[in-house]
């Protein structure tokens, strides 16, 4: 088994990007456990080679270096820049991370206290808050809730032997794969990967995941944060997966309704009515469907009607869908914008190594535009109203309750479910119902 | 391209047009080893810098004015970042919303932002649409339109971005606060979004004369970084530039901030779970040398994990979880910052106490060429990082001319910090960072539940 080589190495700029990525991420917690992954990739990082995390950070520093462990649902690895003429003991540096990493229990535990403070750090900002419950929320009962960094509990859970066994579970995994922009050479890049390949004899991790259900009808959860002057909001509903056969009309009406700053929402929120600061709508993709979303922080006291304007449109986009003249001009602007997904080798690489992660075609990237230009507008309309639900939605609201929660829950119509919640709780079950 | 060339070019230029002379070759300026700038000058004003690049087929086009928060008066603040809001808004034989679709129909991605000593527009582009935003750009540097009704539109919108990014923003109130605390008479004092009452209170004509005050060829730079031929692109600018008027920008009125003696501390309690400490001192400006110097020391003392404060603070005592230091960027002296953030329940005190303990030993004992080198490593990484991209060296140019008038001084700067030694780091260090001159935000959690 070879690993997967993806390089790009053209640049003006003498730096190098070298990236090891493992098909394997924080989905792979043990339940009650979260977190354990993202602990794992970060104390190999500051161990590699088994020396201390000062050396290591110094050594990095001076090579002029910065490697950041990565930690995703389904991905996780080691991202390093350097200058270019230290791309070789960077690469000796990222081997020594794969095959050394010490488990020292006394930088264990200080990193399950780090993990600890940077969650309370969080607490500052409303909307990681407001992502994190809705996300919590959106995906309760399945996997996808869970929480990538996990929890102050659950980090408390976690072991060295915990972090043992993981380690060796995710090290003879053959669904790995690097990636190489910007500097270096062919015949370094594959020395390297020869060399890595040499520990990588185990199983290929599947990356079938069961889907998740999402919201039954229309559910409030408001995160009680006190002194707020603006709300932070998220309404969301299932969206889609790139081997959807309607994933691209998606993916078009999507960036037509409020993926750019002239789109339907934008427009309407901000342009029109000054509400909010931004108004965007987001259709991320994993292993499994995930949330299609839109977001707007208006101040407190528009904050009931913003909802209701974004319901509104929600409902509209659903019932009708987009207009042709909308399709034209999103057509044109995602081909005329499309050198921008591939002006850099960082960028060209990323892409590739999607491909891949994802094992989509190899016509995914490069029949993009060919396939976007021949979407009609009942095949993005289609999709509109098979994937969206103008009835199945999670409104997640980070704001202050005593002036707003009841005037929701009395104004917001047909509401299913409303749940309350602190921002300092850590687990979405602590919400109350207020049915 | 050679100086020679460069001035055939110009000729041709000029001799095509049928106007006066428009176009005059300035120079050619070295961008690192692998690039050069060029510099024009329209006949009114307008200063122009390219940067040849075919690594891909897109343009990075900016443009620069010689106008921010400085330059605005008490009462008044918020104005320059109000405007450029503005900016996005209706032109002559264009509605509003207008320039944005046209603008996104050709793929383009747009944005401005504003700081103390500039505001900037900027476009990535794919190649082929360079007439377009050549246009336009000029279009709105000479044909804004300003209604009440979309300046009260924006009004809110820009209530709402100060509530978003300062007053449910921690470090966002932080940084208004010590500001406010370390400026009594420089107009640095004030944030460059404005105090909200000022932000409400403007009114068209205020605009009106700040557009023509300050948006004008004379106070403005264009950035061209990518995929095109000089010719070409002077060609589109000489043409759409050509017929716009200088102005005379008002004298500045700023005044020098006096010699501070004394420290000044100032106590809030806000709705966040654990204590901030800043600790401020007055810098020296982006062109002084010895802001290159406090640059490195900061990296010495704060710039990642290896640094002695995040040694200290964050792994030994487990005072901290994270630890920042910030040498301001600006034309006039700025502000050497080192943010703090406590951890659990630690008291600002013993956070400062520390922090204290860990400079001074810095200022009496120096540091090792090992962590010079830790230090300038890590600075040309920065700097390479941010220029990857045409839009990142399109960034850097603009930002270094319009605060500098030194398009390259980024790329020297690097080339400076090789020469730079430990003992002059420590001169500038043991000058600026005087704990009797110094301003302190010390931030304790307010009770929420």
């Amino acid at each position: 088994m070879k690993i997967p080589l993806f390089l790009d190495l053209e640049g003006g700029v003498p730096l190098a990007h070298l990236c090891v990525t493992f098909a394997d991420g924080s989905l792979g917690d043990p339940q009650g456990k979260e977190g354990l992954t993202r602990l794992l990739v970060r104390l190999i990082r500051r161990s590699a080679g088994s020396r201390s995390p000062r050396e290591n950070d110094n050594y990095l520093d001076r090579l002029g270096g910065s490697l950041s462990p990565e930690c995703n649902r389904s991905s996780l690895g080691w991202s390093a820049s350097v200058i270019e003429r230290n791309l070789e003991p960077m690469m000796e540096f990222l081997l020594s991370m794969v095959d050394s990493p010490a488990f020292h229990d006394d930088e264990f535990q200080r990193l399950v206290q780090e993990s600890k403070a940077e969650w309370e750090e969080t607490l500052d900002d409303d909307s990681a808050l407001a992502r994190r419950f809705f996300s919590q929320a959106f995906f309760e009962g399945h996997d996808y809730g869970r929480l990538v960094g996990g929890t102050p509990s659950s980090t408390a859970t976690v072991t060295l032997d915990d972090l043992q066994a993981r380690h060796n579970e995710i090290k003879t995994q053959l669904a790995l794969a690097v990636s190489a922009a910007g500097g270096g050479r062919l015949e370094q890049m594959e020395r390297f990967c020869a060399r890595l390949n040499a520990s990588a004899t185990g199983h290929q991790r599947s990356l079938a995941l069961d889907p998740a259900p999402g919201p039954q009808g229309r559910q409030l959860l408001f995160v009680d944060k006190p002194e707020r002057s603006q709300c932070q909001i998220i309404i969301g509903t299932t969206g889609t997966h790139p081997h959807d056969k309607d994933y691209l009309a998606l993916h078009v009406a999507n960036t037509a309704f409020g993926g750019t700053f002239t789109a339907r929402l934008n427009e309407e929120v901000r342009a029109k009515r000054g509400w909010s600061y931004g108004a965007y709508s987001h259709l991320p993709i994993d292993r499994s469907r995930q949330a299609f979303s839109m977001w707007t922080f208006p101040q407190a006291s528009d904050a009931l009607a913003c909802i209701q304007l974004e319901l509104k449109l929600l409902e509209d986009l659903h019932l009708n869908g987009l207009t042709q003249k909308e399709l034209k001009r999103i057509k044109r602007y995602l081909t005329k914008s499309h050198p921008f997904q591939v002006d850099s080798a960082q960028k060209r690489v990323s892409r590739m190594l999607d491909r891949w992660f994802f094992e989509l075609p190899l016509s995914f990237h490069e029949q993009y535009l060919e396939q976007v230009n021949a979407l009609t507008l009942e095949e993005v309309n289609t999709a509109i109203h098979h994937r969206l639900s103008s009835s199945n939605q999670l409104i997640t609201v980070v704001g202050s309750q005593n002036e707003l929660l009841d005037s929701m829950r009395q104004n917001l119509p047909t509401l299913t479910q409303t749940r309350m919640i602190s921002h300092l709780a850590e687990n979405i079950t602590e919400a109350k119902y207020l049915d | 391209m050679s100086r020679e060339k460069n001035r055939a070019l110009i000729h041709s230029l000029n001799g095509a047009s049928q106007k006066p002379e428009q176009l005059e070759f300035v120079e050619t300026i070295d961008f690192g080893t692998h690039f050069q700038l060029e510099r024009y000058r329209l006949n009114n004003g307008l200063n122009i810098l390219l940067l040849e690049d075919h690594s891909a087929p897109t343009i990075a086009y900016q443009t620069w004015f010689k106008v921010g928060s400085r330059h605005e008066q008490d009462g008044k603040t918020g104005l320059s970042h109000l405007f450029e809001h503005l900016m996005f808004n209706e032109m002559e034989g264009m509605p509003p919303g207008e320039f944005d679709k046209k603008m996104e129909a050709a793929g383009i991605d747009n944005n401005a932002s504003t700081w103390l000593d500039f505001t900037q527009y900027e476009e990535s582009l794919p190649k082929g649409d360079l007439r377009l935003v050549v246009k336009l750009e000029a279009h709105r540097m000479g044909k804004l339109k300003l209604h009440q009704p979309q300046l009260d539109s924006e009004k809110e919108v820009v209530a709402n971005e100060r509530r978003f990014r300062v007053d449910d923003d921690i470090e966002g109130t932080i940084d208004e606060e010590l500001f406010k605390l370390s400026y009594e008479r420089h107009s640095y004092r004030w944030p460059t979004i404005g105090w909200m009452k000022d932000i409400l209170d403007f009114q068209v004509e205020d605009l009106l004369q700040f557009y023509k005050n300050y948006y004008a060829p004379n106070n403005a730079t264009i950035v061209a970084v990518g995929d095109f031929k000089p010719r070409q692109i002077l060609k589109l600018i000489a043409h759409e530039y050509g017929d716009l008027e200088s102005s005379t920008p008002p004298a500045e009125e700023v005044e020098p901030e006096p010699l501070q003696l004394h420290e000044r501390r100032k106590n809030l309690r806000l709705p966040t779970p654990t204590a901030k400490v800043v600790v401020a001192y007055p810098g020296p400006a982006l062109g002084d040398l010895a802001n290159l110097h406090l640059n490195l020391a900061c990296e010495v003392l704060a710039g990642g994990r290896a640094s002695r404060l995040y040694q200290s603070l964050v792994r030994e005592s487990e005072l901290c979880i994270d630890v920042r230091a910030d040498v301001g960027p600006h034309r006039h002296p700025g502000l050497i910052e080192f943010f703090l953030s406590g951890r659990n329940e630690k008291e600002p005190k013993e956070l400062l106490e520390k922090f204290d303990e860990v400079l001074l030993t810095f200022l009496d004992s120096g540091f090792s060429a090992e962590e010079l080198e830790r230090a300038t490593a890590r600075s040309e990484l920065g700097f390479y990082a941010g220029i990857e991209s045409s839009h990142g060296k399109a960034s850097s140019i603009g930002f270094y001319e319009t605060v500098l008038e030194q398009p390259a001084r980024g790329f020297e700067r690097v080339t400076q910090m090789q020469s730079i030694t430990p003992s002059d780091i420590l001169f500038s260090a043991r000058r600026y960072l005087r704990t009797k001159g110094r301003n302190i935000i010390i931030v304790e959690p307010k009770e929420t539940e």
